[in-house]
């Protein structure tokens, strides 16, 4: 298809104006993940046959003149973390009991259901959202579209990597220390991790259940801000879902940043050990941009950062545990070699550690908003260097990459990552755009700001151009 | 303040104690880990609030 849209949007307005269908643009897709996907590692289920007819569907819908919104008819996929009516669900795991994906869709799943999404199957993750890449398992290696021999990042893998190689518009991931963001960095996409208890949790695998947030990935701020207003929202379902109110993401979006305050978080960033030099000349780049555009940008500093970002840590391992230790005990084996190493080290942690840690997190909270107080947002890199290669990754490596993503968690303020360009070898970098809590609208604004005034956003790996 | 000491042997008790039988290879990790993380985990005590107040 020689017109096939980057966007949400673009398909959208293709839509719209019959310049295709949706049966046509969900063909596409699945010829396209056809092409790629045994490289990419993408989809752990495909649902060619409820797909096409979801996309049937949305376009007699729009026949009738029966227009559910931005979303209707648009191919997306869901990380397959969360249940699905019509797709297994396995976290990438043989530990999870096939009865957890049969409760039917997840909250979120349904809400984009509703709004005409069309579902087109599972996608990769780690194991329960955790672990690496494990071959001696029987499931897919999610790869970067940009550097086969590279890792997509995680966990929301396959999300990203498909959003970067066009084999969907868009999808959902999760992020407990950064699978949202960190993927989408290293994939070269966009992806908000949103305010804990934005976005309902319901349906969704657990990891670590105080900093589990379900969230967007998309090629652009403006699609993210599309699927947020379809996926955010109060559900009585989950527990940790907030009962605030939801404004419309797209109306913030008015491509200026003329007078807004930005804040650069330099000392944990580009200071921070491993950094690529030429990640950090892109987050400056960046920043050049949109002070140009008329943002006012002071340097800032988190003085909290390195507990915050420990105690993150702490309570992930502690909880993924307490979760996990009946299995872990039962089924050790059946785990991923990475996956056991890293849920078991919760066992390491002691009860004070755990209390400490939320005390912590609380404090880093107090400190970031009264930061906040004198800027808008701040901003730093996402990861600090580009995608490493999948050869050698381990649970020691990877304690080792300079990713930049799961303080946000801990603290549970919405951040998001935007592609920013390329490392000096080619891989994308992102930069991570954050503000208060309940403030996406801003998050977004920027990122679309941003998008508006560079087309790093548009660039489309080798092997998926055509 | 620290709430646990730096000790290699604990690696396999906390292991034992938390009902766990991984392989010997695992087992030495673990042990290579333990006084890493650890170390790691200290700095949340670093954080001198009065929590409470």
């Amino acid at each position: 298809m020689s017109d096939y849209p980057l966007t949400i949007a673009e398909a959208g307005a293709s839509l719209r104006a019959n310049r295709l269908t949706s049966v046509e643009l969900t063909r596409e897709t699945f010829a396209r993940a056809d092409r790629l996907d045994a490289q990419l590692g993408t989809y752990l289920y495909r649902c060619d046959e409820a797909a096409l007819a979801a996309a049937a569907q949305a376009d007699e819908d729009f026949r009738l003149g029966k227009d559910r919104g931005p979303l209707q008819g648009i191919p997306l996929a869901v990380k397959d973390i969360l249940s699905t009516a019509d797709c297994p669900t396995t976290a990438q795991s043989l530990v999870l009991d096939p009865a957890w994906g049969q409760r039917g869709d997840a909250t979120v799943v349904a809400r984009l259901r509703q709004a005409g999404a069309v579902l087109t199957g599972k996608t990769s993750t780690m194991e329960f959202a955790i672990g690496l890449p494990d071959p001696a398992k029987p499931f897919p290696v999610p790869r970067n579209p940009w550097l086969i021999s590279a890792w997509a990042g995680g966990s929301s893998s396959g999300t990203a990597n498909g959003v970067a190689a066009g084999i969907f518009f868009g999808g959902i991931g999760t992020d407990t220390g950064g699978s949202i963001r960190i993927p989408s960095a290293l994939c070269g996409v966009t992806g908000l991790k949103p305010t804990w208890g934005r976005v309902s949790k319901s349906g969704c695998v657990p990891l670590a259940s105080t900093l589990d947030h379900v969230g967007p990935i998309a090629r652009t701020a403006r699609d993210c801000a599309l699927l947020l207003n379809a996926m955010a929202g109060h559900d009585p379902t989950d527990d940790c879902s907030a009962d605030a109110a939801v404004p419309d993401y797209t109306r913030a979006l008015t491509g200026s940043v003329k007078g807004l305050r930005i804040g650069i978080e330099r000392d944990h960033h580009t200071r921070a050990p491993m950094v690529d030099p030429s990640a950090a000349a892109r987050l400056e780049e960046a920043i050049e941009t949109l002070a140009k555009a008329g943002a006012e940008v002071v340097e800032v500093s988190m003085g909290l950062w390195d507990a915050v970002n420990e105690a993150t840590i702490i309570t992930t391992f502690a909880e993924a545990f307490t979760y996990h230790q009946a299995n872990l005990q039962r089924r050790w084996e059946d785990y991923g070699i990475f996956t056991r190493a890293m849920i078991t080290t919760g066992a390491f942690y002691s009860a004070a550690d755990y209390v400490q840690s939320q005390r912590v997190r609380r404090a880093g909270r107090r400190e970031v908003l009264d930061l906040l107080q004198s800027v808008d947002v701040i901003v730093g890199l996402t990861m600090g260097a580009g995608a490493p290669p999948v050869e050698g990754l381990d649970f020691a490596s990877a304690l080792m990459l300079p990713a930049f993503t799961a303080v946000w968690d801990g603290l549970g303020f919405p951040t998001m990552s935007v592609p920013i360009g390329f490392t000096d070898a080619g891989l994308p970098i992102g930069m991570q755009v954050s503000a208060g809590p309940w403030d996406e609208a801003r998050v977004l604004a920027v990122g679309d700001a941003y998008q508006q005034l560079t087309d790093w956003h548009r660039a489309v790996p080798t092997m998926a151009v055509g | 303040m620290s709430a646990d000491v730096p000790d290699n042997n604990r690696a396999r008790e906390l292991l034992a104690a938390a009902g766990l039988s991984p392989t010997g290879d695992e087992v030495a990790f673990f042990e290579m880990m333990y006084p890493l993380l650890r170390s790691r985990a200290d700095t949340v005590y670093s954080v001198e609030q009065d929590f409470e107040a």
